[in-house]
């Protein structure tokens, strides 16, 4: 049985500087018995050797599958076909090669052209007859500087990759999918695995939300969802709540995923668990198709794209809440009420503000009588059929709601979101909802209900904010421009729509009116002028938004 | 500089290197090979480019001979390939068929030399 591997011991291929050996070094020299003394001392002091009898050999092998793995370059100054100088040219010109330490190799004779070498760019020189102890200390030194590179080569792209995640959760949040897919494919580029996925709890089951490098997983996985147990990585991980190596799958007598295996190929597998306020909610895993155990350092990145992983997830569920409580609100709220309540920015807006607003009320005239002698059904039918109406008008009008009270509405306009049009919008609302509701009138009163509309229109400024205690807050408006509209409102005769003289004056263009004369208004000291909106001039019959 | 030697190989030379190895008996009996044959195919060289007034194409096989002669320790032909070499680079090419004989005659006691040096240390001989 292959136990599991946890995340902490460090397998062979750790990154830590290793200064006694361990790397590949590419000889380069024509002569046969030189490159055989060369690679016999390079391998007593631990490392492996490839061997080029020229320059156009050498970076023949540089720039093919074998380059890959060079740490540093041994190049004899004297060769046919390329020497070494022009070898040493075309590596420093290379933009992928010239980070590659190389250690000319050449007789004390030969002082000048190391010099000029070391001018090129060669990172330092070896000379003939070879003293083992100088060789050691060159090729060490040389490796420690390569090693040193590498890491910080290695660390800016994780550190530029980890960066573009982050970018990624935060403009693709509420596309979770992105987020995850983002997060997988980049994890398994940086740790040099052939697939990644990433697993996410459904109930007791963990299922393939996003995959790299794997044609089809996410629904050969959906048809096999994964439970924790021994058999299957993500199982694994989910037992121990730990990162999971499976060194070879095929080694691995109690790995039982034989179908998923033949399918994709993975031999190697690593799995981090995505934890969210202590619980699993998912499994990060890579896999590498010949059996190459993860190193520590790839375990722990793994293990930051986990907890990259758990942001976006918490993201996007947040976001999906807030969503959905947006929608809920809205069906109480006004749209722009809610849309105020879900958003940090407006909490000012909150608090209690003054701006000028137009304020309309609206109610019934007969509505009384109306309501004392109908059934509650036919009541509450008939404020149905009104309310859906109204609603309509003033979403269509961008109005905020403030209330409903029976058959009594208040809207407001310019708050909270600006208005310039305030006035108009208020006045063109009015002016639909009265047609609309005649419609409404005339079906009423064939079933023997005979109910009017009146409306009052005032514009100027009000205190606006949250309104109410604790437990019952609303947001509302509250001045003089609010009770002006309330009183015009009751003024109003069948059919009217009342403005106060400063709407009337933001509207003179757009309608025709007639003056109803000065209203004794309870609360008024002085009597208020006040207009009948008769109807809005042609020219301004364009609905609006 | 290598001071000019009495023997056709210095065998403190030799024995660094069998040393630098690790006493490996074994690797320095396939050097002493890899060197005898690519010496060979050297002076081959050497002669084909001063027989076809080559200067630039006598460098090479020059340099290689001289630096592998001081590996194993011959150091005799390791200043007559020195020599050569520099003739090459200089372009000049006058006497160079005498010094090139000179560098095959002292290859003959090189190859017994070594072939002695290896029998000594219990190595076959290649």
């Amino acid at each position: 049985m292959t136990p599991i591997t946890p995340a902490t011991p460090a397998t062979s291929d750790a990154a830590a500087p290793r200064p006694e050996g361990g790397g590949l070094a590419l000889v380069v020299d024509d002569s046969a018995v030189n490159r055989k003394l060369l690679g016999q001392l390079l391998t007593t002091i631990g490392l492996r050797t490839i061997d080029a009898e020229n320059g156009a050999d050498a970076l023949a092998i540089l720039r093919d599958d074998r380059g890959r793995a060079v740490d540093v370059i041994l190049l004899d100054v004297v060769m046919p076909e390329l020497d070494g100088y022009e070898t040493l040219a075309a590596i420093k010109a290379d933009e992928s090669l010239r980070h590659m330490p190389v250690i000319m190799v050449s007789g004390v004779d030969e002082l000048d052209s190391v010099v000029r070498c070391i001018e090129m760019g060669a990172t330092d020189y070896l000379p003939k007859p070879f003293d083992p102890a100088i060789l050691r200390a060159r090729i060490t030194a040389s490796l420690a500087d390569k090693r040193l590179r590498d890491l910080e080569k290695e660390y800016l792209e994780r550190q530029t990759a980890t960066n573009e995640v982050l970018r990624v959760i935060s403009t693709s949040a509420f596309d979770l999918d992105t987020v995850l897919s983002a997060v997988v494919g980049t994890a398994a580029r940086l740790c040099h695995a052939d697939h990644g996925a990433i697993y996410l709890r459904e109930g007791d089951a963990f299922v393939a939300a996003a995959s790299y490098g794997y044609d089809g997983l996410v629904e050969f996985e959906r048809v096999n969802p994964l439970r924790p147990g021994r058999d299957s990585l993500v199982g694994r991980v989910v037992l121990t709540g730990r990162p999971v190596q499976i060194g070879d799958v095929l080694a691995d007598r109690d790995y039982g995923l034989a179908l998923a295996q033949e399918r994709f190929g993975f031999r190697s597998l690593l799995g981090v668990p995505i934890v969210r306020e202590g619980e699993i909610s998912g499994v990060i895993a890579a896999a590498r198709n010949e059996p190459r155990p993860f190193n520590e350092a790839e375990v722990l990145l793994y293990a930051a794209f986990a907890d990259q992983a758990a942001i976006g997830i918490e993201n996007a569920r947040l976001l999906q809440t807030i969503e959905r409580q947006k929608s809920q609100l809205s069906r109480f709220l006004s749209p722009q009420v809610a849309a105020l309540v879900s958003s940090t920015d407006d909490e000012q807006l909150l608090v209690g503000h003054r701006r000028q607003i137009t304020a309309l009320f609206a109610d019934l005239r007969g509505f009384t009588a109306f309501a004392q002698q109908a059934e509650p059904e036919e009541l509450l039918g008939v404020l149905a059929e009104y309310h859906a109406m109204m609603g309509e008008q003033i979403v269509q009008h961008g109005g905020t709601l403030e209330h409903f009270a029976g058959d009594g509405m208040m809207v407001f306009f310019n708050d909270p979101t600006p208005q310039p049009d305030h006035v108009e919008r208020a006045v063109r609302m009015a002016v639909a909802m009265r047609e609309r509701f005649a419609d409404l009138a005339r079906g009423w009163r064939k079933r023997g209900y005979e109910l009017n509309i009146g409306m009052g229109i005032a514009t100027g400024y009000a205190t606006l904010g949250r309104i109410g205690f604790e437990g019952r807050y609303d947001y509302g408006a509250v001045g003089n421009v609010v009770i002006l509209a309330s009183r015009l409102s009751s003024e109003a005769r069948r059919d009217q729509i009342l403005l106060d003289q400063r709407a009337h004056a933001a509207v003179e263009d757009l309608v025709d009116v007639e003056p109803v004369g000065e209203l004794q208004l309870k609360g008024f000291s002085s009597p208020v002028p006040a207009l009948n909106v008769e109807r809005l001039r042609p020219a301004a019959e364009v609905a609006v938004g | 500089m290598t001071e000019p030697q009495d023997q056709p190989i210095d065998d403190a030379v030799l024995e660094a290197l069998r040393t630098s190895v690790g006493g490996d008996d074994a690797f320095v009996a396939d050097l002493v090979g890899t060197y005898l044959t690519d010496a060979r195919a050297q002076l081959d060289a050497i002669d084909a480019a001063i027989r076809t007034g080559d200067a630039a194409a006598l460098v090479r096989p020059a340099h290689t001979l001289k630096s592998a002669s001081f590996t194993v320790g011959a150091m005799r032909l390791g200043e007559l390939a020195r020599t050569l070499e520099q003739r090459g680079r200089t372009e000049a090419l006058d006497g160079t068929a005498e010094l090139a004989a000179d560098a095959r005659q002292e290859f003959g006691a090189v190859d017994e030399a070594l072939a002695a040096w290896l029998r000594e240390h219990g190595a076959a001989t290649p």
